[in-house]
C-alpha cells in the first residue's frame, strides 16, 4: 500500500468538476483508491464519494492506494494535486 | 392575455408546448426484481447516450466547463453509492425504480446539502436533473419531436440550446411563462430576430398543443385563436414586413458606403458565440461590442481563462477575419454576480462597477486579459475597457494589459496584436476626450449609459425619461466633442449603444464622422441603407444646425425635416 499526504491547493477545494476530474484520474487504475478523513474512508473512483471527502483549500488528505498499479495511481494521483486539479 | 414585450414583432402560428412533465414515483411491489433491474440498466444506458451528445455539443460549443458538469452527472450514473444504492433497494425491498430513483435522489440531496460547503451544496441541481433524466428515460417518453412546420413555442423558460434546437426558420415566436429581458434565451431571440413575449404567467394552462396563437410584440398581446379579423390585419403586417425585408436584402452584403462614396462599418453587437452566424448572415462587418458579463452569469466560479480563451477564439475563428471588439467584464449597476463579492449598494450605476472593479481584483481581470490577448492568435481582435472615468485607470489597465503579455510570453503562449480602446459613457471621460485620445487606439459611444450619466437620470425611471433622451442637444453635442477630439489624434471613433441605429440620429453620426456603428443584428442592413441614403457634406450642414438647437423638440423638428 501506498500513502501520500496531498494538499488542496484550488481556490474551491473539492467542486463538481474537481470531483469529476479525481474520479476519472482514480478510475483509470486497478488500485482501490482512498480518502482517510475523520475515521471514514471515502473511495476516489465513485463521484460522491470525492464530494463526500469534502476537501477544501489548503487542507492536508491522506490518500491509499492499494492494488497492482499504486504506484502509478499514486503518482498521477499526487500530480493532479500539484496541478491544482487544471484549475489556475 | 398579456406579457411583457421582449423582442418586437408579430407571429401568428399553431402552438408548440415546451413542458417537463413531472413523473409518477410512487412506490408498487414488483415480482420479477431482474426485469425491474432490466428496466433500470436500459433507462441509465439511454441517459448517458444523452449526456454524451450533450457534453459533445458543448464542448464543440466552446463551453468546457458547462461540459464537465454534465460530465459530473455521467459519473452519477456510474457511481457505486448513488446508483449501488438504488440497485440495492430495487433488490432488497423488491420496488419499482421510480422510487427507489426518487428515494435515493433524495436522501443523497440532503446529505450533499448537509455539508459545511457552499460549492457542494449547490449541486443538488445537479442530482435533481439526472434524476429527471432518468425518470424520463424509465417513463420510456421519447424526446418530443422538433416541429416540422413554423410554430410559436410557448414554455416556463427556454434553453438557449433549446432555441438553437427549434431554430431557424421553424420559430416564429417565443412565449415564456418566466424570463428575463437579458436572459440568455432572450438574447438569443432578439439575435435572430424571433418576436418574444415574456412574464406571460398562467399561459401554459390556457394553450393546448396546436391552437392557433397571434403573438403581437408590440402591445405583449397573446391572442389565442384569433378571429378572422384579426388573422387579415396580421396579414397586412406580414406582407408589410416581407416588402421591408425584401427592399433590404440588397443592403445585407452590400459594403457600407454613403451617398457620395466614403466608407464607414456596420458591427453588430452580440454576447454569445451562438450569435456569431446571424452577423454573417446579416453582414455586419465586425463585431463592434462583445459583452463578456454573460459568461460570469449562473455559474459557482469566475470561469477560467481557458474557458475564456475557448470561447473568445471560436468567436474570432467564426468571424472570418472580420474585426472583433472585446469589453472586459462590466460588472456591477444592474448586474450582480453573486460569487463576485460586491455588496449591496445603495447607487450601484453610480458603485463599483466594471474596470473599478476589476483594477481592485487582478484574479478576475487577468485571466480574461490573457485570453484576450491569446484569442488575438486567430484573427483581428480589440479589447475595450468600460467605465473609463479617468486616465490613470487607462494607465493601470495597460500596465495590467502589458504584464499579463510578459506572463504569456514567458509560458510560451501564443498571443497576437490587440489594440486597446475605452468605453465613453461617462461625462468625465467625454470632457477629457482630448487627453484620452492621446492613450489609446479608438472610443466606442455607449450612449445609453453616457445618457443617463449626463442626465443624472436613471434610465429605468419611466418619471425621468424625457431626460433620457438621445434627440436632447446636451448629448449631441458631448458625441460632437468625442468625435472632434477622437479625429484631430486619429482615433476611429464608433457608437456601440442603442442611439447608433435610430434611423433620424444616423445622419448626425455620419454628419460627425462616426466611423463605425454597432447594432442589434437584425438592424444591420437597415442602417447600411440609412447610411447609403446620407451624403456627407449634407449630414455635416445637419449637424451644424442641430448644435445650435437648445431643445430636443427642436431637434427633432431638425432631423425629421431632414429625412
Amino acid at each position: 500500500m501506498v500513502i501520500k499526504e496531498l494538499q488542496v491547493q484550488n481556490q474551491l477545494g473539492f467542486h463538481a468538476r474537481v470531483a469529476s476530474r479525481i474520479t476519472r484520474c482514480a478510475s483509470g487504475f486497478e488500485s482501490l483508491v482512498r480518502v482517510k478523513k475523520d475515521g471514514k474512508n471515502y473511495d476516489l473512483k465513485s463521484v460522491t464519494g470525492v464530494m463526500m471527502a469534502n476537501a477544501k483549500h489548503g487542507e492536508t488528505v491522506t490518500v491509499e492506494f492499494e492494488g497492482a498499479d499504486e504506484q502509478e495511481a499514486a503518482q498521477a494521483m499526487e500530480a493532479l494535486f500539484a496541478d491544482k486539479f487544471g484549475e489556475r | 392575455m398579456k406579457g411583457t414585450v421582449a423582442v418586437g414583432g408579430m407571429a401568428l402560428s399553431q402552438a408548440y408546448l415546451v413542458i417537463d412533465r413531472k413523473t409518477d414515483v410512487s412506490a408498487y411491489r414488483v415480482e420479477k426484481t431482474d426485469e425491474e433491474l432490466q428496466r433500470l440498466q436500459a433507462a441509465s444506458a439511454r441517459c448517458a447516450k444523452e449526456l454524451s451528445a450533450l457534453i459533445e455539443g458543448l464542448r464543440q460549443d466552446a463551453d468546457p466547463e458547462q461540459a464537465e458538469i454534465l460530465d459530473f452527472q455521467l459519473l452519477l450514473l456510474e457511481d457505486e453509492n448513488y446508483m449501488g444504492q438504488i440497485v440495492h433497494t430495487i433488490q432488497k425491498e423488491q420496488i419499482n425504480c421510480e422510487y427507489a430513483v426518487a428515494h435515493h435522489s433524495r436522501l443523497y440531496r440532503e446529505e450533499l446539502s448537509a455539508l459545511d460547503n457552499p460549492y457542494l451544496n449547490e449541486r443538488v441541481a445537479d442530482i435533481s436533473d439526472i434524476e429527471q433524466r432518468l425518470l424520463q428515460a424509465l417513463s420510456c417518453r421519447e424526446k418530443a419531436t422538433l416541429p416540422t412546420a413554423p410554430v410559436i413555442a410557448v414554455a416556463q423558460d427556454l434553453t438557449p440550446s433549446q432555441v438553437v434546437e427549434l431554430g431557424h426558420g421553424k420559430l416564429e415566436g417565443i412565449i415564456l411563462e418566466k424570463g428575463g429581458l437579458s436572459s440568455h434565451c432572450v438574447i438569443l431571440a432578439r439575435s435572430m430576430g424571433i418576436p418574444c413575449i415574456i412574464g406571460a404567467a398562467g399561459v401554459l394552462a390556457q394553450v393546448e398543443q396546436g391552437m392557433p396563437l397571434l403573438l403581437d410584440g408590440e402591445t405583449g398581446e397573446i391572442v389565442l385563436s384569433p378571429d378572422d379579423e384579426t388573422v387579415r390585419s396580421y396579414r397586412q403586417y406580414k406582407e408589410a414586413r416581407r416588402q421591408e425585408l425584401c427592399s433590404l436584402e440588397q443592403f445585407r452584403q452590400a459594403k457600407t458606403m454613403t451617398a457620395d462614396g466614403k466608407t464607414m462599418k456596420v458591427y453588430a453587437n452580440i454576447t454569445t458565440n451562438l450569435e456569431v452566424p446571424g452577423v454573417l448572415e446579416q453582414g455586419g462587418e465586425g463585431v463592434g461590442l462583445l459583452r463578456t458579463e454573460m459568461l460570469y452569469m449562473e455559474r459557482d466560479a469566475a470561469p477560467d481563462e481557458e474557458t475564456q480563451f475557448a470561447l473568445y477564439s471560436a468567436i474570432v475563428k467564426g468571424l472570418e477575419g472580420r474585426p472583433l471588439i472585446i469589453r472586459t467584464l462590466d460588472v456591477g449597476g444592474d448586474k450582480s454576480i453573486p460569487y463576485l463579492g460586491i455588496s449591496p449598494e445603495e447607487n450601484p450605476f453610480l458603485g463599483y462597477r466594471a474596470i473599478r472593479y476589476c483594477l481592485d481584483h487582478p484574479e478576475i481581470f487577468r485571466p480574461q486579459l490573457a485570453a484576450i490577448l491569446r484569442a488575438a492568435a486567430f484573427g483581428p481582435v480589440q479589447l475595450m475597457l468600460p467605465m473609463i472615468a479617468a486616465t490613470d485607470e487607462v494607465e493601470q489597465a495597460k500596465e495590467a494589459i502589458d504584464g499579463v503579455r510578459r506572463e504569456l510570453k514567458e509560458r510560451g503562449s501564443a498571443t497576437g496584436p490587440v489594440s486597446v480602446g475605452v468605453m465613453m459613457e461617462t461625462p468625465a471621460a467625454a470632457v477629457m476626450a482630448e487627453q484620452l485620445a492621446e492613450m489609446v487606439d479608438f472610443f466606442s459611444i455607449g450612449t445609453n449609459d453616457l445618457t443617463q450619466y449626463l442626465f443624472a437620470a436613471d434610465r429605468n425611471n419611466a418619471q425621468v425619461a424625457a431626460l433620457n433622451s438621445y434627440f436632447q442637444p446636451a448629448l449631441l453635442r458631448v458625441v460632437e466633442h468625442i468625435c472632434r477630439c477622437a479625429h484631430e489624434k486619429g482615433v476611429e471613433v464608433g457608437i456601440c449603444g442603442q442611439a447608433g441605429e435610430v434611423e433620424q440620429l444616423i445622419p448626425l453620426w455620419v454628419g460627425m464622422g462616426v466611423d463605425e456603428l454597432s447594432v442589434s443584428i437584425p438592424s444591420i442592413p437597415r442602417v447600411r441603407r440609412r447610411i447609403k441614403g446620407c451624403d456627407t457634406a449634407a449630414c455635416r450642414e445637419l449637424v451644424e444646425r442641430v448644435l445650435q438647437c437648445s431643445s430636443d423638440t427642436e431637434v427633432r423638428k431638425e432631423v425629421e425635416r431632414w429625412l
